[in-house]
């Protein structure tokens, strides 16, 4: 059964020039799906990238998203405008990865889950790199710990700076400055050895 | 494996792009939740005067946690003891040894005044910046133990009679990291290490 979609009334919508989030945002909390819709558009493919790169797994990453918008829709009202929407949304991506990771770890099959994985298909071919390249990085980063891989997602693919990320994280920043140190030591020593193995 | 080669390994990973019909239904499932906030947490209406009693506790605490912190606090700050003429020539002293030893040069461990050099066996190490030049000072008792490294370097220090690796690392804020097998130490979150008190510094800083 689908449920009804929400009344909304007309006022609480954005008009239909181009906005920016923080146009947005009041509309959407306010509870117009479309000014949702618009914002939803806008940050689903970045989070569901950024929540593949956290677990390696592309059917995890689909949950992991829906329910980041999910969540961010409840909570909207909540939502202080002291970082930006997209951080908001990294944290709450990184929290629903963080609860699926101890989930999977009562189950005992992380490791498992991971190494049978295969390359998905429908990855986008890169002028540069080749798959093995892209199977390389993804068992290397597989093997860090999911703290060391918050971290060089945020700061490596994000190009967040070390205090955003901290404030996403939940962390001092030194704490980011030392997981990505040894995030990128393990990475070094991982990639190392598979160049020696090849 | 330098930092851009890294940057470029970690480039190749490729993402996958999200099916068009789990987009829809996120965005579907998302739209029903909007209808649906989580209610606020309600906050219990306080009048200003109930709040008194929960400040004058606080403030008799503040006031009783300072005069035990002057009443515990050392004569002489817990800080390198080091004069900007001392952190020039531990500098020149590290930038010289290490051209003695190309590639070589861990760090230089000076146990009150006898240094002691940590060499690799092998010209493995890459050559580091000056600005990336730090000093760590360890002191129990009468002893002290003075480390000139650079950022990233693995040091291997004997303290009470056990070899202790210690990695120190420079931060983009110019705060120095610690990090042993199983402690991080920074200013921030001071801990003494095997019982020797630790400060740190970088060696450019002063120049």
């Amino acid at each position: 059964m689908t449920p009804a979609a929400p009344t909304i009334s007309p006022s609480a919508c954005p008009p239909a020039e181009p906005t920016t989030d923080t146009d947005l945002l009041p509309h959407a909390a306010a509870g117009c799906p479309e000014a949702f819709t618009a914002l939803f558009n806008r940050h689903y493919a970045n989070i569901h990238a950024f929540a593949y790169r956290l677990c390696l797994c592309a059917a995890e990453a689909e949950d992991i998203a829906q329910e980041t918008f999910i969540q961010a829709a409840r909570s909207l009202g909540t939502f202080r405008r002291e970082a930006s929407f997209k951080n908001w949304l990294y944290t709450i991506a990184t929290n629903r990865a963080r609860d699926r990771l101890r989930q999977r770890q009562r189950r005992s099959r992380l490791d498992a889950a991971l190494q049978a994985e295969s390359p998905p298909d429908t990855a986008p071919p890169s002028p540069t790199a080749s798959p093995h390249q892209h199977e390389d990085i993804r068992i290397a980063l597989a093997a860090l710990p999911l703290d060391h891989r918050e971290a060089i997602n945020l700061v490596y693919y994000e190009n967040l700076s070390h205090a955003e990320a901290a404030r996403i994280l939940g962390c001092a920043e030194s704490t980011v400055s030392w997981r990505l140190f040894r995030a990128k030591s393990k990475l070094r020593k991982t990639l190392r050895a598979h160049h020696h193995h090849d | 494996m330098t930092d851009p080669d890294l940057q470029k390994s970690l480039a190749a990973l490729r993402t996958p792009p999200p099916s068009a019909q789990a987009q829809d239904r996120a965005l579907h499932r998302a739209t029903i939740a909007l209808a649906n906030p989580a209610p606020a947490d309600p906050v219990p209406h306080r009048h200003p005067w109930s709040l008194l009693p929960l400040a004058t506790l606080g403030s008799a605490c503040a006031v009783l946690l300072c005069g035990w912190l002057l009443l515990r606090a050392p004569l002489a700050p817990n800080v390198p003891t080091t004069t900007a003429q001392s952190t020039t020539a531990d500098r020149d002293l590290l930038v010289q040894t290490g051209q003695l030893f190309p590639g070589q040069l861990n760090a230089i461990v000076i146990h009150n005044d006898t240094p002691q050099l940590d060499l690799s066996a092998e010209a493995t190490t890459q050559p580091a910046p000056d600005d990336q030049a730090i000093l760590v000072e360890l002191t129990r008792d009468h002893h002290t133990l003075r480390i000139l490294s650079y950022s990233g370097r693995t040091i291997r220090v004997q303290l009470n009679g056990a070899e202790l690796h210690l990695v120190p690392l420079l931060t983009a804020a110019g705060d120095i990291l610690l990090s042993g097998d199983d402690f991080i130490w920074t200013r921030d979150t001071p801990a003494q290490i095997a019982g020797w008190t630790v400060s740190s510094q970088p060696l450019a800083a002063n120049l």
